[in-house]
C-alpha cells in the first residue's frame, strides 16, 4: 500500500471524528468542515513523519487544533472574546436556552480546546499537554478555571430559566 | 461535574444534525498534491536561482576581493558554489508563502426531513475501449464530453476554475430556463483497476443553491467525478439569481458514470475539446 493510499484509508476512517472535534471547538459545521480539510491537507503533506508516530489520531488532532488556533489568531484582529455568547438569531431559535456548547464558546480558544480534549476526547492531562504543547501544570490550572467558569455560566442560566 | 459535562456535551452533540461530510478527504488529497507540486516547482526554481546567485555572488566577491590585475585564464580553477543550505531558508520561505490555503470542500448543510434521502447506486457503465491514443485530460475535453452527454438543450456559459483543477461549469437550457452545472474530476489513490462499474452517490444539499444536489461517481481505480446540479445561476455568491435544476438525479448519475471520464482521456476528444473550449472564461467559485 502506498503512502497516499494509507493516508486515504486513515482519513476516511477518521475524518468524521476530526470534524466532530472541530465542531466542538468552533460550533459551526461549515467552519468545522474547512478546518478538517485544512488539517487533513497538512497531514497529507507530513504523512511520512506522521505515520511513524505512536498515536496517529492524536497527531491528526494536534494538527487540527493548530489549524483551529491559527484560524482564530488570524481572525483575532477583527474579533474579540465576548461575554455575550449567542448570535441573535441563534439565541431566538433556542429560546434563551444556554447550552453546554454555548458555554464552551465563552471560554478562550485554548481553554476550550483543553476542556474538549480532556472531557470529550477523554485524554489524560499529560496527553492534552502534549497535544497542545503546554506544561502539565498549565493544563491542570486552566482546566480548573474553565470548569469553574462553565459551572458559573450554566448555573446562571438555570436561574434564568427557572427563577 | 465532569461526568455531567461529558454527558451534556455528548447529548448536545447527539442532537446536532451535521451536514454530509462530502469529499473532504479527496479535497485534502488534491490540495496536498497541488502544494507538493508547487513546492517541487519552487524547489527547482530555487535551485536555479541559487545557482545563478552563487555565480553572480562568487563573481562579485572574486571581482572585489581579488587585487586588480590582468585577467588570466585559469582552465584548472574550480568554481566553488555556495552550499545549498545557504539559500534553502529563503527558498522554503518562498514555498511556504506560495502555499495557498486549501479551498473549501463544498459544504452540504443539514437537509430538512422532507428532502429526498441521500442514495448510492452501482452503475455498470461499461469499459471504454478507445482504439486511438490517449492524452492527459483537460478542462476543454471535460466541457466537450459534458456537452455530448447532456440531454438536448442549449448550452452556454462554459467556464473553468481559476486554479489548475479539472473543474468546469456549463449552463443548460432545456426550454424552460437555464440551469447551472459544475463538474469536477479527480483521482484518489486506490489499488484497483478501472473496472466497468462506478459507485455513484446522490447527495441532496437543500440549503446550497449552487449544489442543490451533488452526484459523485467513483471507480475502483480511484477516478472520481462530481457533478453539482444547481438550482441557481452563478452570481456573487451571496446573491445568486434563480435557475433551474436541469438534470434529474438519475440523468446526472448516468453522466457522472460515463466510462470516458478520467485523468487520461481519448486524445481525439481532448483535441476537439481544446479546440472548442480552449479559451473560455474563468468562473468565480
Amino acid at each position: 500500500m502506498t503512502d497516499d493510499e494509507q493516508f486515504v484509508e486513515f482519513a476516511n476512517a477518521h475524518a468524521e471524528r476530526l470534524r466532530t472535534t472541530a465542531f466542538m471547538l468552533c460550533r459551526d459545521w461549515h467552519l468545522a468542515q474547512d478546518l478538517t480539510q485544512n488539517a487533513l491537507t497538512k497531514l497529507f503533506l507530513s504523512w511520512r513523519r506522521a505515520a511513524q508516530s505512536d498515536n496517529l489520531m492524536a497527531y491528526a488532532q494536534k494538527i487540527l487544533l493548530r489549524v483551529f488556533l491559527d484560524h482564530r489568531r488570524r481572525r483575532s484582529s477583527s474579533e474579540s472574546a465576548t461575554e455575550v455568547l449567542l448570535e441573535p438569531a441563534y439565541r431566538e431559535s433556542h429560546e434563551l436556552r444556554l447550552t453546554m456548547m454555548d458555554a464552551l464558546g465563552c471560554l478562550p480558544e485554548r481553554d476550550r480546546a483543553i476542556v474538549i480534549l480532556r472531557y470529550f476526547e477523554d485524554y489524560s492531562v499529560d496527553r492534552v499537554a502534549d497535544v497542545l504543547e503546554l506544561p502539565v501544570s498549565v493544563v491542570k490550572s486552566q482546566t480548573r478555571r474553565s470548569l469553574a467558569k462553565l459551572r458559573e455560566l450554566l448555573a446562571e442560566e438555570q436561574l434564568a430559566l427557572f427563577g | 461535574m465532569t461526568e455531567d459535562l461529558r454527558a451534556l456535551m455528548r447529548a448536545e452533540l447527539n442532537s446536532e444534525r451535521p451536514p454530509p461530510l462530502g469529499d473532504v478527504v479527496g479535497a485534502a488529497v488534491r490540495d496536498g498534491r497541488r502544494i507538493r507540486r508547487r513546492r517541487r516547482r519552487l524547489g527547482t526554481l530555487g535551485a536555479g536561482v541559487a545557482g545563478l546567485v552563487a555565480v553572480v555572488l562568487f563573481g562579485g566577491i572574486a571581482a572585489h576581493s581579488e587585487p586588480r590585475r590582468p585577467v588570466v585564464a585559469d582552465p584548472g580553477g574550480a568554481q566553488p558554489a555556495l552550499p545549498a543550505t545557504a539559500v534553502s531558508p529563503s527558498v522554503s520561505a518562498l514555498a511556504r508563502a506560495a502555499q495557498k490555503s486549501p479551498g473549501s470542500v463544498p459544504v452540504a448543510p443539514t437537509p430538512p426531513a422532507t428532502t429526498a434521502p441521500e442514495r448510492s447506486l452501482a452503475v455498470h457503465s461499461g469499459i471504454e475501449r478507445a482504439a486511438g491514443p490517449r492524452k492527459k485530460a483537460t478542462t476543454g475535453a471535460m466541457l466537450h464530453l459534458l456537452t455530448e452527454l447532456l440531454p438536448p438543450g442549449k448550452t452556454s456559459h462554459a467556464a473553468v476554475a481559476a486554479d489548475e483543477d479539472l473543474h468546469v461549469q456549463m449552463y443548460l437550457d432545456r426550454g424552460d430556463g437555464p440551469g447551472m452545472l459544475r463538474l469536477t474530476m479527480g483521482q484518489l489513490p486506490a489499488g484497483g483497476t478501472r473496472g466497468g462499474t462506478a459507485s455513484v452517490s446522490i447527495i441532496p444539499v437543500p440549503d446550497n443553491c449552487r449544489q442543490s444536489y451533488v452526484v459523485i461517481s467513483r471507480w475502483p481505480d480511484g477516478t472520481s467525478v462530481q457533478i453539482d446540479v444547481a438550482s441557481c445561476l452563478a452570481g456573487t455568491g451571496r446573491v445568486d439569481p434563480p435557475g433551474r435544476e436541469v438534470l434529474t438525479p438519475d440523468e446526472a448519475a448516468a453522466i457522472a458514470a460515463d466510462p470516458r471520464w478520467g485523468l487520461v482521456m481519448d486524445a481525439d476528444l481532448v483535441d476537439r475539446g481544446d479546440k472548442e473550449f480552449g479559451k473560455v472564461p474563468v468562473f468565480a467559485s
